[in-house]
């Protein structure tokens, strides 16, 4: 059901009607801790970290603009939560125990040669900085653009698309260099 | 025309993401040399940009959705619990003279000396404040209630719940700080006691409260609340933390990040 915008659900929630804040919470849950998930690598500290940009949303509902749109809105306190997240567990690899899940449709050689690939670009991935690794899973997520992540993270669009190719040609030597 | 190499990392990237057309594509690739780039590998790139969109996610626990429906209805219950006694007041008020009742002469009959009644009871400033104050009270000590029986909840976050209850309260009183110093020392959850730690810091003049946060120092054993309750001890300058901390250094298993923290706050408190 996706009659209702999002930022009108949330003005809803602004002015009174925080039951409304339940759809949003079923709408973004998934993306949200998918986004936490690559960030962290840890099932429990990104369900507590999407429980606390909730409870955020929630607290600060009334400094939501008019013309504001949620996604980025919601995003910014994402990022800030997961910044404070790493600044008070001083650990920015991502958690030993990630474990992928298994890829389905394939045979069984091409299921090893993709999880051996993929358990690489983990490996690769948790040698990034949090700010590049953050900004490209960033880039991925559908309906957000290089200008939002822009405004969530202070710095103008063209400097994202610089950011997130130069994160990317990194993360590409560190995974040769595991390949190798 | 030769375009900056900044301009074209851009372009690079519209490459990656699939945002050209065939065309784009076709004359992007013959002209990537001229720029130091080999074929190969932004071929490599795209494909390794492919595999980040597609990183395995695991799907979340029940228990998130149900953690977060429990922290909806306590907000909502919170915000009927603040606003019910004057919107009651309103709503009555609104019904009787939205009704049909109000366009009778003989309403204005009764309702004239009533106003003129309630006005005199409200403006009796006395009566009026003592009703507040008991009003005000009894709702102080259902929320205490409250915070206590939360706190004896099997889950962390109504346990964090019921310990940011607190914040609400205009004074704390005995009961309170105890059962907030006894979760402090003995709560399993980390999370639980970080907070508890933040709340308690609220009521550090409390001469009470300051010395639980330093008796606490040697009971902990994690690295987290161990340097949470540094820098409190170092923004409350206390001193007679010292001795508490030489006692942690004293532990062999003591983290290592903790211990270089417990020796800066020792320097700054000397």
């Amino acid at each position: 059901m996706k009659g209702i915008s999002d930022n009108e659900l949330m003005q809803k929630v602004k002015s009174g009607d925080i039951d409304k804040l339940g759809l949003l919470f079923e709408r973004h849950k998934k993306m949200l801790f998918g986004y936490f998930y690559k960030l962290t690598g840890s099932q429990s500290t990104s369900e507590d970290l999407v429980q606390n940009v909730f409870y955020k949303i929630l607290k600060y509902r009334t400094k939501f603009r008019h013309d504001g749109k949620f996604l980025p809105w919601m995003l910014a306190i994402a990022h800030n939560a997961s910044m404070d997240h790493f600044q008070k567990n001083k650990k920015y690899a991502l958690d030993e125990s990630y474990e992928w899940k298994t890829i389905d449709g394939a045979n069984i050689d091409e299921q090893i040669t993709k999880e051996e690939k993929l358990r690489q670009l983990k490996t690769a991935m948790s040698k990034l900085s949090p700010d590049k690794r953050e900004i490209l899973i960033l880039s991925k997520i559908h309906g957000l653009r290089y200008k939002e992540i822009g405004e969530m993270l202070k710095c103008t669009e063209n400097n994202v698309k610089t950011k997130v190719f130069r994160a990317l040609r990194d993360l590409k030597e560190l995974y040769t260099a595991i390949e190798n | 025309m030769i375009m900056a190499k900044k301009d074209f990392e851009k372009r690079i990237l519209e490459f990656l993401d699939g945002s050209m057309s065939e065309e784009e594509k076709k004359d992007f690739l013959e002209n990537l040399n001229q720029y130091g780039y080999e074929k190969e590998e932004i071929l490599e790139l795209r494909e390794l940009n492919k595999d980040i969109a597609d990183f395995p996610v695991p799907e979340p626990s029940e228990e998130m959705s149900q953690r977060f429906h429990s922290m909806l209805e306590h907000a909502k219950y919170e915000k009927q619990f603040n606003s019910q006694g004057i919107q009651s007041l309103i709503d009555v008020l609104a019904k009787i003279f939205t009704s049909r009742i109000a366009f009778n002469p003989a309403f204005f009959v009764i309702i004239i000396p009533i106003s003129i009644a309630f006005g005199m009871w409200i403006s009796s400033n006395a009566i009026y404040d003592k009703k507040i104050n008991n009003m005000s009270s009894e709702i102080t000590q259902m929320k205490e209630v409250m915070m206590l029986t939360m706190l004896e909840q099997p889950s962390a976050t109504e346990r964090i719940k019921a310990v940011n209850l607190t914040n609400d309260l205009n004074e704390v009183d005995e009961k309170i700080i105890h059962a907030l110093v006894k979760t402090l020392n003995s709560d399993p959850n980390v999370n639980v006691r970080l907070v508890t730690i933040e709340t308690l810091y609220h009521y550090a003049e409390n001469p009470i409260v300051r010395e639980e946060l330093i008796k606490s120092i040697a009971l902990q054993d994690s690295p987290l609340i161990q340097i949470a309750l540094a820098d409190i001890m170092v923004a409350l300058q206390e001193k007679k933390s010292i001795k508490e901390f030489n006692k942690l250094l004293e532990k062999k298993d003591l983290n290592d990040a903790a211990r270089g923290k417990i020796l800066k706050t020792i320097d700054k408190l000397i």
